[in-house]
């Protein structure tokens, strides 16, 4: 086995979630200790926590934002978000242990393909969005596609036994052998969970304070 | 003036220097701003903002500015959030210093200094776009904080500065009234309501102790006197105990143009208020008609000023003559305002204040014909008036005024049919004026006090 | 500083086209302002604002309120709107050589 093919599978793995756990633990830690700011809500906002968890889940499930005032990216958008979410919920059905994962993993895959691709289309063909774009940008949705892509190519989606790795992963004794076409994919995934808190894609992350501590705000 | 951005010129050569080296300088100031111990006020906002933009454009969408403009390229938010995120990726943070291109990092330059100067001032603040932001990124803290450093190194708009805070804090008013004037005005005032209303209402000045101290714009006296007319009559009309006071006792200006451009400047002017009413013993500060001071002193105040430090209440006018028509302290009749009116919803009371329904209230009980603007609310478009954009003339910056925000509210006026259009805030007044002058539109602005006065039953 | 040419004499001005002082004032100055603010010819009823103000400011030290003004020179504002197209504060005031008036007017 040569020397990247062992770190890609064995070493990367516990990198790249040391430093997506860590990076985002400062991140989040840095904001939260910034001082409290000046009263600076927009009205009318959610006051309830009820309320607010009822808002932030429908942005977070209807991005209803760009639905309301931007619609020509909200379905391309959605779609690679709903992607993501089921991607996210593959991981947590493999290791959970439950069948269906393989149709999450595929379905989420495809939409992820096909939502990024959208976006970066989009972002390349609407002058407006070309003007207020930087590469980075366009690296990021590449990235995303390419990622859903090796996924649904190298067939890592559809494999329930995928699990076994992932399984081994958590508990510290990673298994070595898996077939070559899952490398790609691996590479990138565990590259991407590093980029991740290098980027505005921790956006997840920052909305709990520009939603709950700025706009909503509180009150005394 | 020479042009430096667009066809207007907010900032005079004076201020400006266009031709000095100030990169540095402001690198210097930028610096201090992005430090939290020494930014606080506004420090999370203002580097998440910095830090979060998706480029998903929303914000554009419903900028008065943008949009009115027929979309020009520099006009879009975050262009205009750019010219500082550029720098900040450029010197503070790794991946630009490391990637500049990758990311869109750019050194400053003397000419992009000066572009940016004026371009922060094409934008009122007005935070519509903050409001649809999905990930809630507000390029109005971003403006208001390229201000600030621009005014750290001394590069402000002479009517903020200038002829604004600092005037306010020598003379007590930004308009520089002297107390002599003042009480000319206000003998004139109680004339006017004689003459023209046929009954004697008696203008309390400086009268210590009072329950409430009603503080208008200064500008209100010399432009809008109708405004201060009426609130005299309202408060007449309850029977409280009232005064107004003149430049003698202190401040006596609601205005504190700081929160458009330093917090420096505008702890100063709070503190001179906080003072002024102190000294004063009275019990609740009533802030006129003006909209950026309400947001000053109901909500900027609470965590600038320590509580035990602040012994008085602060309400809006609209707040007090809203509550006195629903218990009936005041009695009103819709049959004496018949013509149609719409209200127009100032930034700094609505989406910054929370304050829709009090003066919807106020104008259904007192108007019979009311309706409302098409959107409204929390989506209102911004007159272009704020931020002082109203008093805002030179490098013909007027026309920048009436040809972006000023169509926008000009169509939506029209498009209602109403006759009057009732304002709160002095620079939706300001800027009125000059929409109705400058479109021509069959309509006259109003006070909120003025037309409850109009409306009262004696 | 900008300047206006007044029968040959370099009067300043300010970036707004105020005059920067208003000791210098002089009947001439006045026409050569109205000229910056597109008023071409002063007439009578233009006079009776003009020194309406400057008679104010000299006692007072600021411009009259506006209703003040349209109440003592016989006036409405549109009147006013229609002599001087800028305004009473912006137009008139310039005029009569007073400084630009400041604050939210």
């Amino acid at each position: 086995m040569a020397l990247w093919e062992l770190f890609t599978i064995a070493i990367l793995p516990y990198l790249a979630i040391a430093v997506l756990v860590l990076g985002l633990g400062y991140k989040i830690i840095y904001w939260l200790k910034a001082p409290v700011n000046l009263h600076w809500e927009l009205f009318p906002y959610p006051r309830t926590s009820g309320e607010q968890a009822g808002e932030l889940l429908t942005e977070v499930f209807t991005l209803r934002s760009l639905y309301m005032h931007n619609r020509r990216i909200w379905l391309p958008s959605l779609v690679m978000h709903y992607g993501i979410y089921l991607v996210v919920f593959w991981l947590l059905f493999l290791v959970v242990g439950l069948p269906l994962a393989v149709y999450l993993g595929v379905t989420g895959g495809c939409l992820v393909a096909a939502g990024s691709l959208l976006l970066f289309l989009s972002r390349l063909i609407n002058p407006e969005l070309r003007r207020i774009s930087e590469p980075v940008e366009y690296l990021n949705l590449a990235f995303l596609f390419l990622l859903a892509v090796a996924g649904l190519i190298g067939g890592v989606f559809r494999d329930f036994s995928f699990r076994t790795y992932i399984i081994s992963l958590l508990t510290l004794k990673p298994h070595l052998s898996l077939p070559d076409n899952y490398l790609f994919f691996l590479l990138l995934f565990w590259l991407f969970m590093l980029y991740i808190p290098f980027t505005r894609m921790a956006h997840f992350a920052v909305k709990y304070f520009t939603y709950h501590k700025v706009k909503w705000g509180e009150m005394e | 003036m020479r042009k430096v951005f667009d066809d207007y010129r907010v900032l005079s050569d004076e201020s400006l220097k266009p031709d000095e080296p100030r990169v540095e300088k402001f690198l210097q100031a930028m610096k201090k701003s992005l430090q939290k111990k020494d930014n606080w006020t506004f420090w999370l906002p203002y580097t998440l903002s910095l830090d979060t933009c998706m480029k998903c454009g929303t914000c554009a969408e419903v900028c008065p500015v943008y949009l009115a403009s027929g979309k020009k390229d520099i006009y879009h938010p975050v262009y205009r959030s750019d010219m500082l995120r550029k720098v900040y990726k450029r010197y503070f943070t790794l991946p630009g210093r490391l990637f500049p291109a990758l990311v869109g990092a750019e050194d400053l330059t003397e000419e992009k200094l000066n572009a940016m100067a004026e371009n922060i001032y094409r934008c009122t603040i007005c935070r519509r776009c903050a409001y649809v932001c999905p990930v809630a990124i507000d390029n109005g803290v971003i403006a208001r904080e390229a201000r600030k450093i621009f005014d750290a190194i001394d590069i402000a708009p002479d009517e903020l500065k200038k002829n604004g805070t600092q005037k306010q804090i020598k003379f007590g008013n930004a308009t520089g009234t002297p107390a002599n004037a003042f009480l000319d005005m206000i003998e004139f005032l109680e004339e006017e309501i004689e003459d023209t209303k046929g009954y004697k209402v008696k203008i309390p000045v400086d009268k210590e102790g009072a329950e409430y101290l009603l503080m208008h714009n200064a500008g209100d006296y010399l432009a809008f006197a109708e405004t201060v007319m009426g609130a005299a009559e309202v408060m007449d009309a309850a029977g409280v105990d009232w005064t107004l006071n003149s430049p003698a006792t202190g401040v006596n200006d609601a205005v504190n143009y700081g929160v458009f451009y330093s917090d420096v400047e505008f702890t100063n002017v709070l503190k001179a208020h906080v003072e002024t009413a102190k000294k004063m013993g009275i019990k609740t500060l009533v802030v006129g008609e003006c909209g950026h001071a309400y947001e000053a002193l109901k909500y900027l105040m609470l965590r600038l000023i320590p509580p035990a430090e602040r012994p008085f209440e602060v309400k809006s006018i609209l707040e007090l003559e809203d509550e006195w028509i629903r218990e009936g302290r005041i009695k009103v009749n819709p049959e004496k305002n018949p013509e149609p009116v719409t209200y127009h919803d100032s930034c700094k009371l609505g989406r910054l204040g929370g304050m829709y329904e009090e003066p919807r209230r106020i104008l259904k009980a007192c108007c019979q014909d009311f309706r409302e603007l098409t959107p409204n609310r929390e989506m209102s478009i911004c007159c272009g008036g704020g931020s002082g954009f109203a008093i805002m003339e030179k490098g013909d910056f007027r026309k920048f005024r009436m040809e972006t925000y000023g169509k926008l509210k000009a169509e939506q006026l029209k498009a209602s049919g109403a006759s009057i259009i009732a304002l709160a805030c002095s620079n939706c007044k300001g800027q009125f004026r000059e929409i109705i002058n400058y479109y021509r539109l069959p309509v006259r602005f109003a006070g909120i006090s003025e037309l409850i006065a109009n409306a009262l039953v004696r | 500083m900008p300047a206006i040419n007044v029968g040959g004499i370099e009067i300043e001005v300010d970036e707004d086209g105020f005059i920067a002082d208003p000791s210098k004032w002089n009947e001439a100055v006045a026409k050569a302002l109205a000229e910056t603010e597109g008023v071409t010819e002063l007439t009578e009823n233009h006079w009776k604002v003009v020194n309406y103000l400057r008679q104010y400011y000299q006692q007072f030290g600021i411009a009259p309120m506006i209703r003040k003004l349209c109440k003592e020179t016989g006036f409405s504002l549109k009147e006013i709107y229609d002599l001087f197209p800028s305004g009473p504060a912006k137009g008139a005031c310039k005029i009569a050589g007073l400084p630009k008036p400041t604050g939210c007017v």
